[in-house]
């Protein structure tokens, strides 16, 4: 026995490289194929020298037998394929059907965060009320967060559709959008979707939530996302630094108004759109805004 | 599918991110270039292949509010550098200027080839206008290219190296502006 066979033994029986060992005992020459159809090849080679009478001589025979052999591996191969893609989607699918099920928990959850706060309980409450047992809350790993995070979302797809529903309205009319007043009745309409909680006295802890370091990307990347979305429908098409310094400075407006609405208990929201209008006064003055 | 749409938006605001970028840039390398040179024998010639260009930029300045998509934000940067090495390699002759012309339309083709591949390859039919669009301006920047080659870029001082340093250089435009 050669050195190689040796050593390749002495791994089998360290169990290190297995799949090295199972080429020595298939025979050296079929090395270079990959393991489970370096297998199946050996499988189909040592049948057809066991089944067939050794009648030919050998160049012939290895000739007939490695078409053959080819067909069989390309099927191997198809086959593991359409395994892997069939595999993928069942699992796309699972990750999907689990996405649903955890929008329905924290719709049915939105209710009951005035009386529990932006916690694991609400969480709890809202799959109960669904029938799934209170455990299920443990599907969201950062609990009271995912309720903050699913709040803006939602909102910020209900505002695009209204400034959609609104754009529509003016292009039927056939005016030309205002540009300040359709931005500033967009914020408007944004902050309104957070009454209920700031009434309830919890869209301060929400915002604290927002702040936590780990949930900065997110909480920002939404900020911006509703920025994009304001200015996008409000018209603009800057295609420079515009871009973003119209964006950055609407940002730090809704911001800046949504914390101080959070203390204002005039009727109404009245001090908080006095706010707001002083706020766009303060950046009226930038030239390259356009409006 | 949802991850499926996310993974297009993000390609395809990257790739006209960087394309906006890129013909931001050629406007600016052929301004630098006519700035120097507009009273040579190839400032004509100049002039013409920047009255292209502005056509491109005009285009993706165009399609980036359409596809929603997010300019560089070191434009700036463009802006400067690309002036600086217009004129800079017009200060070295007009050879060198060609040269500059060739390498930077050579990075330019190649980067439109590999988005032209990368398109087909999601959706040939999605993307089909932006296919159709970025094949012409390629075919346009061959074109400038071979006029370059043509007008003896390859007599300019250490084409090779300056050729060499050009397309490194476009090469981490590209990256940044895809990224930045």
């Amino acid at each position: 026995m050669s050195a190689s066979c040796r050593s390749l033994i002495k791994l089998q029986k360290l169990r290190i490289f297995p799949k090295a060992a199972q080429t020595l005992s298939c025979g050296a020459r079929v090395n270079i194929f990959p393991t489970n159809q370096n297998r199946s090849y050996c499988a189909e080679v040592k049948k057809e020298a066991t089944n067939e009478p050794k009648q030919d001589t050998e160049d012939v025979k290895s000739e007939d037998k490695r078409p053959e052999a080819e067909a069989k591996r390309t099927d191997t191969w198809a086959e593991a394929e359409l395994k892997e893609k069939e595999d993928k989607q069942r699992r796309q699918k699972e990750a999907d059907r689990e996405q649903t099920i955890k929008v329905e928990i924290l719709n049915a959850s939105m209710k009951y965060v005035t009386k529990h706060g932006w916690s694991k309980l609400a969480l709890a409450s809202g799959a109960e009320d669904l029938g799934y047992i209170s455990i299920v809350s443990g599907l969201f790993d950062r609990g009271g967060e995912e309720l903050v995070l699913h709040h803006i979302k939602t909102s910020n797809k209900k505002l695009d559709a209204w400034m959609i529903e609104e754009v529509d309205r003016y292009k039927k009319a056939e005016e030309k959008l205002p540009i300040t007043k359709f931005i500033k009745a967009a914020t408007k309409q944004r902050l309104l979707m957070n009454e209920e909680f700031i009434r309830g006295g919890v869209w301060g802890e929400a915002l604290a939530l927002m702040a936590k370091p780990q949930n900065i990307p997110e909480s920002v990347g939404c900020l911006q996302q509703v920025c994009d979305d304001i200015w996008h429908r409000a018209g603009d098409t800057s295609a420079d630094l515009n871009w973003y310094s119209k964006r950055m400075l609407l940002a730090g407006i809704i911001s800046s108004t949504e914390v101080f609405m959070i203390q204002d208990l005039s009727q109404n929201f009245e001090e908080t759109w006095k706010f707001l209008d002083r706020r766009f006064e303060d950046i009226s003055g930038v030239p390259q805004l356009g409006k | 599918s949802a991850q499926k749409e996310a993974d297009t938006r993000q390609m395809l605001d990257r790739m006209i991110r960087v394309d906006h970028a890129g013909e931001f840039g050629a406007d600016r390398i052929y301004a630098g270039q006519h700035a120097v040179l507009r009273n040579s024998s190839v400032g004509d010639l100049i002039q013409q292949m920047w009255d292209q260009e502005k056509h491109h930029l005009a285009t993706f300045n165009k399609l980036l509010p359409e596809h929603r998509a997010r300019p560089t934000a070191l434009l700036p940067l463009w802006n400067v550098a690309g002036f600086a090495l217009g004129a800079g390699t017009a200060l070295l002759g007009k050879e060198a200027a060609m040269a500059c012309t060739v390498a930077v339309e050579a990075s330019i083709t190649e980067h439109y080839n590999d988005q032209i591949r990368q398109l087909a390859n999601t959706d040939k039919e999605a993307h089909k206008d932006l296919i159709e669009i970025i094949t012409k301006f390629r075919d346009e920047e061959q074109e400038h290219h071979d006029i370059g080659l043509e007008h003896d870029a390859e007599l300019a001082p250490a084409y090779q190296a300056l050729s060499g340093a050009i397309k490194v250089g476009c090469k981490a435009a590209i990256w940044l502006s895809e990224r930045v």
